[in-house]
């Protein structure tokens, strides 16, 4: 060997996992984007109202229309399963093994991204909120009830607590849809069919498919919950690495 | 789980797809090509707004809200029913809680036939009583009773109309007081937050209707007439 | 010690068969030159190599070591090819300090003294460079990484002749001053002949030859003479090339050695021997046919 012989280097996972995380945050900017554009277009569908009912006699007509920043929350939902799958295609994985990686550096940096993700998901979906009762005060201040307008911070935090949690079950779950359809497109049949069957379950109650629901839905404690949803987050991730640990790149 | 409103189900999957493109457009299409530098400073801007907000919605004049601004009724309140038709049955007004005098008038009237009007004929049924005071004292006295109209303990009562009455020759006029539509907004809580804190209740108080009612005191040698229903009753 | 070594690798793609058998060493601190037609397997086998793809049997080991998901062989090996992919919102500068990042020996100064002399912008955004400039970008990476693995795949792709020139003269004064083993694939020779110091041929999934480039230089001759003087002489011979010159000459492509033996037996009897250019000889190697496209047109 000569003295300008190039030396091997010993990679560590973690480090690694940490390069690729830093590299996919400043990379994948533009998924924030479009996050902020869910939300934004969430709060417009939110001005005009989520219900409204109304009393009258001969001289007056009293309707209350309830508002609800229950759309933005939703529409951030929808936002986060959209990037899992996302990540997992083709097009995000190359970038993903341009540079150093393995399979699990690749999905525990992915995963690091996702609940990154999830936490100003969470954050920015109940502060859209807030944001949406300011904007809803001075459109129609004058006749705003002040109930529910200004929550208590541990009130808030709770919201904050809750949507941090879905969102990390709908991206783990969005990323085992994208692992599965990286492993067979059959599962782009399949997956949608299954989750029609499981909403048209779920309206004939079927016990099964409801105890599933309860789990999760159904959980009034917030512990409780946070300890459900970690947990079931952990698998479905661990899942899914296991899953797509095998599969070729590039 | 109840069955789903098919037109719901269309609305919320034409949303879904709007919400797709959104995603997909803002990933695949020019604001990709934003400098990253423009792209973080969009979105610390927009964190930035967001995480100001809870501090912004605090300082608002909280005396804008309707329920601040207007008188609320404590809950024992709503349970007091206040009839108006007890009045035509010949109740004194001042004897019966929750009504109020919402507007009044007084005519000199020296005639000895007094035919009143509703307007808008047919389409408005006014509740008139008519009492026959002792003396001929020649002033025709019309109040506007009325019963306070509740919603979500809100006394809308400020901002009811009255009639409008007239005298115009032997004709007393009762017009109907013009029609007010008003809309009030409340928040519910994100489902996240019912979830853990519990649903609160909106609609747990129930809300009263409120009327009105023309009271006309008429000197003893006044006869009344009119096309309208109107009822007699007796001085007490 | 071998950096990369193959033992009866074979790759199948469902009923495809990409590469067949496959089984060689290549050393440290050697830059081979990968050359076969288009479909050969030449980037199924890199892809193998940088542990993107699986064996489908037989035995790969990249510094000892199984390259398929493997970190260490992730962190010392770069691999260079027009499908590189970089996220649509990074600058070119970013991309460099990105890849910095990730390798040990990253060369900055080396980085930027080229992207000067390519005149490349650094504010530019890579899915906007032209064909040509991206794969001058995607060198860079490559050069500047300084991976004791570095692996071009097609790595001249819509480059001006100049700038190719320029690519394989940065590539060669880099490899004297680190050492490092390098692959390049192409399926043209010569225009990389001469910064090849080994040259691996490949040929449907088959391993045609493997030899320093000056030997290559020596392994064939061709023969000129009567058709039935050569068919006579040839027959049994493994023969690379053959076509018919004039009305009833013929011209073949034999190893050196077989010929020398057949000459000292037959004698040169009307026989014109030339020497075969190592670019023409891989040609021969790995055409599908043993008279080339003629063969197509040759009926009579």
């Amino acid at each position: 060997m000569s003295l300008t012989d190039i030396s091997l280097t010993e990679p560590s996972l973690f480090d690694t996992v940490k390069k690729q995380f830093l590299y996919k945050l400043k990379g994948r900017l533009g998924l924030f984007l479009a996050m902020m554009g869910v939300q934004i277009m969430g709060l417009l569908f939110s001005l005009s109202g989520a219900s409204s009912h109304g009393m009258g006699d001969n001289f007056l007509y009293v309707s209350v229309n309830e508002f609800s920043s229950d759309l933005i929350i939703w529409f951030t939902f929808f936002w986060i399963f959209v990037v899992a799958v996302l990540i997992t295609t083709k097009d995000y994985q190359n970038i993903d093994f341009t540079f150093v990686a393995n399979r699990l550096s690749s999905h525990l940096s992915n995963v690091g991204f996702l609940i990154t993700a999830a936490v100003i998901g969470g954050v920015t979906a109940m502060l859209s909120g807030t944001l949406l009762r300011i904007v809803i005060y001075f459109i129609r201040g004058r006749y705003m009830l002040s109930e529910n307008f200004i929550t208590a911070p541990e009130v808030v935090l709770t919201g904050i607590a809750v949507t941090i949690l879905y969102l990390l079950l709908i991206s783990a779950l969005g990323y085992f849809c994208g692992v599965l359809v990286q492993l067979s497109k059959v599962f782009i049949v399949i997956l949608p069919a299954l989750y029609i069957g499981t909403v048209d379950f779920l309206a004939r109650e079927l016990p099964v498919i409801v105890k599933v629901y309860n789990f999760i839905i159904g959980e009034n404690s917030l512990a409780l919950l946070a300890v459900k949803v970690l947990i079931t987050t952990a698998l479905i991730y661990a899942c899914s690495c296991v899953l797509a640990n095998r599969l070729e790149v590039r | 789980m109840a069955t789903i409103d098919p037109l719901l189900v269309i609305l919320f999957m034409a949303n879904l797809l709007i919400l797709v493109l959104v995603i997909l457009f803002v990933v695949k299409s020019g604001c990709f090509s934003l400098q990253n530098k423009i792209q973080f400073w969009l979105i610390a801007g927009y964190i930035l707004l967001l995480l100001a907000s809870p501090v912004v919605i605090q300082m608002l004049p909280k005396e804008n809200f309707a329920d601040e601004r207007i008188k609320k009724v404590s809950e024992k309140d709503l349970y007091v029913q206040a009839d108006l038709y007890t009045i035509a049955q010949g109740a004194s007004p001042e004897q019966i809680k929750g009504v109020f005098v919402l507007e009044q008038w007084e005519f000199p009237y020296n005639g000895s036939m007094l035919n009143v009007v509703v307007r808008p004929l047919y389409e408005y049924d006014a509740v008139i009583v008519v009492e026959r005071k002792d003396s001929a004292d020649g002033k025709i006295e019309a109040v506007n009773y009325a019963s306070k109209p509740i919603v979500e303990l809100i006394d809308l009562s400020e901002i009811m109309k009255p009639h409008k009455v007239a005298l115009d020759g032997n004709v007393l006029k009762v017009t109907a007081p013009e029609f007010l539509q008003i809309e009030l907004g409340v928040f519910r809580n994100e489902f996240v937050i019912s979830q853990i804190l519990g649903d609160t209740e909106l609609e747990s108080a129930p809300w009263r209707h409120g009327s009105q009612l023309i009271y006309l005191r008429v000197p003893a040698d006044v006869e009344v007439q009119s096309e309208a229903s109107v009822h007699f009753v007796e001085k007490q | 010690m071998d950096v990369i070594s193959c033992q009866e690798l074979t790759k199948t793609f469902g009923r495809v068969r990409a590469l067949n058998n496959i089984t060689f060493t290549i050393g440290q601190n050697r830059i081979t030159g990968l050359i076969g037609p288009n479909g050969a397997g030449k980037t199924t086998l890199l892809k193998i190599i940088a542990g993107f793809l699986r064996a489908s049997s037989g035995e790969v080991r990249v510094f000892s070591e199984d390259p398929f998901n493997n970190l260490k062989v992730a962190a010392n090996m770069i691999f260079i090819d027009d499908q590189m992919r970089f996220p649509t919102s990074l600058t070119l500068s970013e991309i460099l300090a990105s890849a910095a990042a990730f390798y040990e020996n990253w060369d900055m100064e080396l980085a930027r003294r080229l992207f000067d002399y390519f005149s490349l912008d650094p504010e530019q955004y890579h899915h906007k460079l032209s064909k040509g400039m991206k794969s001058t970008f995607n060198m860079i990476i490559g050069l500047a990484a300084r991976c004791p693995l570095t692996i071009f795949d097609e790595p001249t792709t819509g480059m001006d002749a100049g700038v190719r020139k320029d690519y394989y003269r940065a590539l060669l004064r880099d490899y004297l001053q680190k050492p490092r083993t390098i692959i390049i694939s192409s399926h043209l020779l010569n225009e990389i002949e001469d910064i090849l110091e080994d040259i691996f041929l490949l040929s449907g999934g088959e391993k045609r030859l493997q030899t320093p480039v000056s030997d290559l230089k020596e392994f064939a001759v061709a023969l000129r003479g009567r058709r039935e003087v050569i068919d006579k002489l040839t027959a049994g011979q493994e023969i690379y090339y053959q076509k018919s010159v004039g009305k009833d000459h013929s011209y073949v492509v034999i190893r050196r050695d077989a010929a020398e033996g057949l000459l000292k037996k037959a004698g040169r009897d009307g026989l014109e021997v030339f020497p075969v250019k190592a670019d023409d000889l891989c040609v021969y190697l790995t055409s599908r046919k043993r008279g080339g496209i003629d063969s197509v047109f040759d009926r009579y």
